[in-house]
């Protein structure tokens, strides 16, 4: 189930929500009620994988209760450590990456004349890359003695299947949550309520009224073959998935704090305005943070960090982003896409942040812009002769008339309106509007009013999700 | 056990102190109550005189455990939700008049509001822009075959007669296409591979566009409607009487011919003219620009005048002459093929066009008519020219080929016909995740082998 579908906005929400609310105020119960919601959450899209993430949690809980009970016997701890992780990541490889593995192996084999191996296609878990991160932070935050493993089963799986959070993040870290799931209710309040109410819908808002309008151009040009596109047609399909992209993943995210705060749980941000980023090093700070944030704990500090030589320094920066790509798809342009931006990353280290510092905000943001455009775009298209084929006619300065395109109805006004939230934070003294939104103390009236304006949106995005075929949603499949 | 204090950010927002107030609680539980109302709705039952919408919903898919499993269950409840429940078919009009009001959006497939509130097809743009186009050498096979049948049946007194007709994006395009959608630069479309083949091979053909546009400044009312996707019923009138008065010509013969003495104008678009407001779900469109006319017709003729039988192949424009009783009157109840699929007048067992002897059928019939518009010229057709072809230059591959088809042709039309059997296939076809239209497919292949076996 996706929050921007009929069946969790009509059915979904409004029980969970008024039962939620009916309950009495104690802890278990409510807990039971979100484990279970969560679960009928989860199995609607994968009903029968629901059983494969109970059980590995189960193992998992099991293992983890073993590394802390030998936390004092470094080598047996260090085991029963390398025995979650190869059960989180052995899961990861088999549902995510074992057709890949073996498609490549194949067409290695196949340069020796040697017989291709024929395995099924593996469906995919919905989410599991964001939940097996999630399974490794517990065990290796309580490896590390970050903190104590959850006395309670359920209470564990809580934290891996809670839905605002399951099938796309922000990607929750286990010492983050684990005193909220004990503590949550104590901020249960009204007024986070109503906000979180409210972040719901603006997080709604982006997905269905803005990143629908901009997937659907997308789609539209990026579908076809990009020898009948001329160099125009191909950047507005470029342009126009970066807004997709964005305003989807952070309307998700959005819509999963909202939903936290409902609950009192408070999610970690994932976005702060990645576009106005004068960097490649500034944007992964502003982009995905909560990914961003798993990475640099769990890899990249583990590698060394930045603590050693340069050139072990562009080695660590080169495989976590590497390993970054390869999370987000098993595809050779995932892997091509990590690798993009690690050479900004590198290329930022060595020279290109002087560079960038030194011609102003303002160019430099464009020029990063410019960058992440063209890595959505290696992002986006899969076909590695096709990415081939639209980077050429991107940079080909090819007018020819019969490879324009007509844009939608819709794209024409709201690719403006993408342009505007997502640039808005260059306008000079928008940082105080920005803070005023989203950090100033409310008074009753502003919140009251932000609710109405929230409701308002809920019928709006209600009524463009009910009446349009075209929802996709972009990091489902991840 | 320490624990490491790590920041993280969140985006709480502070309320000022003693903003729990009991008009928090109260907003707070307006939105519960509003949402409980939403997801009650569905199941609240209005009365009918109150609710034009309370008769036509459909009921919520039945749980079963494997349907569940198998995601069936959830995708024909997600379906339900959006297609069928009261709530959806409340809320896609108001979405459709927003996307109309404010983005000049249609959810009419392939359909967009154009210049002045012109209802366009951009498919129909593009064929006129001659994007895709047939190939030159598909374009005279076609032709050349439909020669061979049209002398064919000349031999046994019956004439074939195409006629082509231009959308209005094809007749005038300046007009009712905004400029982003003619960037491409024209180049021959099908319309005009066609007219000038059949020109080239002699064949008996009317040029619909060439006919309108040499009225088109003298012509007292529109030819085409803002909100419609065929042209205006005062066209269909002209178009009719100019096929009648071809095949008189034709056939040195007198048929009762379509007349009228006087016109009934109107704002509000009737008949089909402004089916497409309908077809978007719109509740409120602009008024037409200029007022449409209404022949009041009616059929008259001299004593010698004799109905015929003429057989249409046609897309959906040949059904404005059975609205305008050309089939029933001057073409002596004769039938229409629609995209030589579905035959019109529609028969109690739904008869489709593959059930009958082909040449038999053709025989009985004083002319035969192929008639499609400039969008549907790439399927011109729909197979009648090929079949035709075969059969009168290879009856022993045609029948042969007719035989081995049928059994699984029968068999699909057993599967439309069965809610059953459909609901079964759908079923298939969501978990092998396969288009509906490939399911059946299967489903009458399996049928038709088991039917041999």
């Amino acid at each position: 189930m996706v929050f921007s579908s009929s069946i969790f906005l009509v059915v979904f929400l409004p029980l969970f929500l008024v039962i939620y609310n009916l309950l009495p105020k104690v802890l278990n119960l409510k807990n039971i009620f979100i484990l279970l919601s969560s679960i009928l959450f989860y199995s609607w899209g994968g009903p029968k994988f629901i059983f494969v993430i109970l059980g590995v949690t189960l193992l998992d809980f099991i293992l983890v209760g073993q590394v802390y009970k030998h936390r004092d016997n470094k080598k047996q701890k260090l085991v029963f450590l390398c025995m979650s992780l190869a059960l989180n990541l052995g899961l990861l490889f088999y549902f995510k990456y074992f057709n890949f593995f073996i498609d490549n192996l194949n067409a290695v084999t196949s340069i020796f004349g040697a017989n291709t191996i024929m395995v099924g296609k593996i469906l995919l878990p919905i989410g599991i890359s964001f939940y097996t991160f999630e399974s490794i932070t517990y065990a290796v935050d309580v490896y590390r003695g970050v903190h104590a493993p959850l006395k309670n089963f359920w209470e564990y799986q809580l934290y891996i299947i809670y839905f605002p959070k399951l099938i796309a993040g922000p990607i929750v870290r286990y010492h983050h949550i684990s005193d909220q799931i004990q503590n949550h209710i104590e901020h249960e309040t009204v007024n986070n309520k109503l906000q979180g109410f409210t972040q719901f819908c603006v997080g709604l808002s982006k997905k269905v009224l803005i990143a629908n309008v901009m997937g659907s151009q997308a789609d539209a040009i990026m579908n076809m073959d990009p020898a009948q596109l001329n160099t125009a047609a191909t950047w507005i399909g470029a342009i126009a998935y970066t807004f997709q992209i964005y305003f989807d993943f952070s309307g998700y995210s959005d819509m999963a704090i909202g939903l936290g705060k409902m609950m009192g749980f408070f999610l970690p941000e994932n976005f702060n305005n990645p576009y106005v980023s004068g960097s490649i090093t500034e944007f992964w700070r502003r982009w995905h943070m909560t990914l961003g944030a798993w990475m640099k704990n769990y890899l990249y500090i583990p590698l060394g960090g930045n603590r050693v030589s340069a050139s072990r320094l562009y080695l660590n920066l080169a495989i976590v982003f590497l390993a970054s790509g390869l999370w987000h798809g098993a595809s050779w342009n995932f892997v091509i896409w990590g690798a993009f931006h690690g050479l900004f990353l590198i290329l930022d280290r060595m020279f290109l942040l002087k560079v960038l510092d030194k011609i102003g905000r303002v160019p430099s943001v464009i020029i990063t812009f410019f960058i992440v455009i063209v890595g959505w775009v290696i992002f986006r298209i899969e076909d590695i002769h096709k990415l081939g084929l639209y980077l050429h006619k991107m940079f080909a300065f090819d007018f020819d008339p019969h490879g324009s395109i007509a844009t939608n109805n819709d794209f024409d006004y709201l690719v403006y309106v993408a342009a505007f939230f997502s640039f808005f934070m260059l306008i000079p003294k928008s940082g105080l509007v920005h803070d005023k939104i989203f950090y100033a103390n409310y008074n009753k009236a502003q919140l009251i009013g932000f609710s109405v304006v929230a409701c308002a949106l809920y019928f709006v995005c209600l009524m463009y999700v009910s009446g349009s075929a075209y929802n996709p949603f972009i990091y489902f499949k991840f | 056990m320490t624990k490491k204090k790590e920041q993280v950010k969140t985006s709480e927002v502070k309320v000022e102190q003693g903003g729990s107030e009991l008009s928090l609680k109260i907003a707070w539980y307006a939105i519960l109550g509003l949402l409980i109302w939403l997801a009650a709705y569905n199941k609240m039952t209005g009365s009918e005189s109150d609710d034009e919408t309370a008769e036509t919903v459909a009921s919520a898919p039945d749980f079963d455990l494997s349907n569940w499993l198998d995601g069936y269950y959830q995708d024909k409840t997600e379906a339900y939700l959006k297609n069928d429940s009261r709530l959806g078919k409340k809320l896609l009009p108001v979405k459709n008049q927003l996307d109309y009001e404010l983005y000049k959006k249609l959810s009419l497939y392939a359909y967009v509001v154009g210049k002045d509130d012109y209802f366009i097809c951009t498919d129909a743009v593009n064929t006129y822009l001659g994007k895709n186009a047939l190939p030159d050498s598909t374009v005279n096979d076609q032709l050349t075959k439909a020669k061979v049948i049209a002398d064919t049946l000349k031999a046994k007194g019956i004439d074939l007669i195409l006629a082509y007709v231009p959308t209005k994006e094809y007749f005038m395009p300046e007009t009712v296409v905004p400029t982003k959608y003619l960037k491409f630069p024209k180049q021959v479309n099908n319309y005009e591979k066609f007219v000038n083949k059949s020109k080239a091979l002699g064949l008996n053909f009317i040029d619909y566009y060439s006919y309108l546009n040499s009225i088109k400044n003298t012509a007292p009312y529109p030819l085409f409607t803002q909100h419609g996707t065929h042209w205006s019923y005062y066209t269909e009138c002209i178009a009719a009487d100019t096929m009648l008065r071809y095949i008189e010509h034709l056939k040195g013969i007198e048929l009762p011919m379509l007349s009228w003495k006087d016109v009934t104008l109107s704002d509000v678009p009737k008949v089909r003219d402004g089916d497409a407001i309908g077809k978007s779900a719109l509740e409120h469109v602009g008024p037409e620009r200029k007022p449409l006319a209404y022949p009041n017709i009616g059929y008259t003729g001299s004593p010698a005048a004799t109905p015929i039988k003429v057989l249409g192949i046609g897309d959906s424009y040949y059904r404005g002459y059975a609205y305008l009783g050309l089939m029933e009157v001057p073409f002596d109840k004769s039938e229409y093929w629609y995209y030589n699929n579905s035959v019109v007048p529609e028969t109690p067992d739904k008869k489709e066009v593959w059930e009958y002897d082909l040449k038999s059928q053709l025989e009985s019939y004083k002319a035969i008519i192929i008639m499609y518009c400039s969008n549907n010229l790439d399927h011109f057709g729909d197979g009648f020219i090929d079949d035709a072809y075969q059969m009168y230059t290879n009856p022993g591959a045609y029948y042969a080929r007719v035989k081995k088809e049928r059994p699984i042709k029968m068999a699909k039309k057993t599967i439309h016909q069965d809610a059953d059997m459909m609901e079964e296939i759908q079923k298939k076809a969501s978990r092998l995740n396969i288009s509906i239209d490939s399911a059946i497919n299967l489903k009458a292949i399996e049928m038709a082998s088991g039917a041999k076996g």
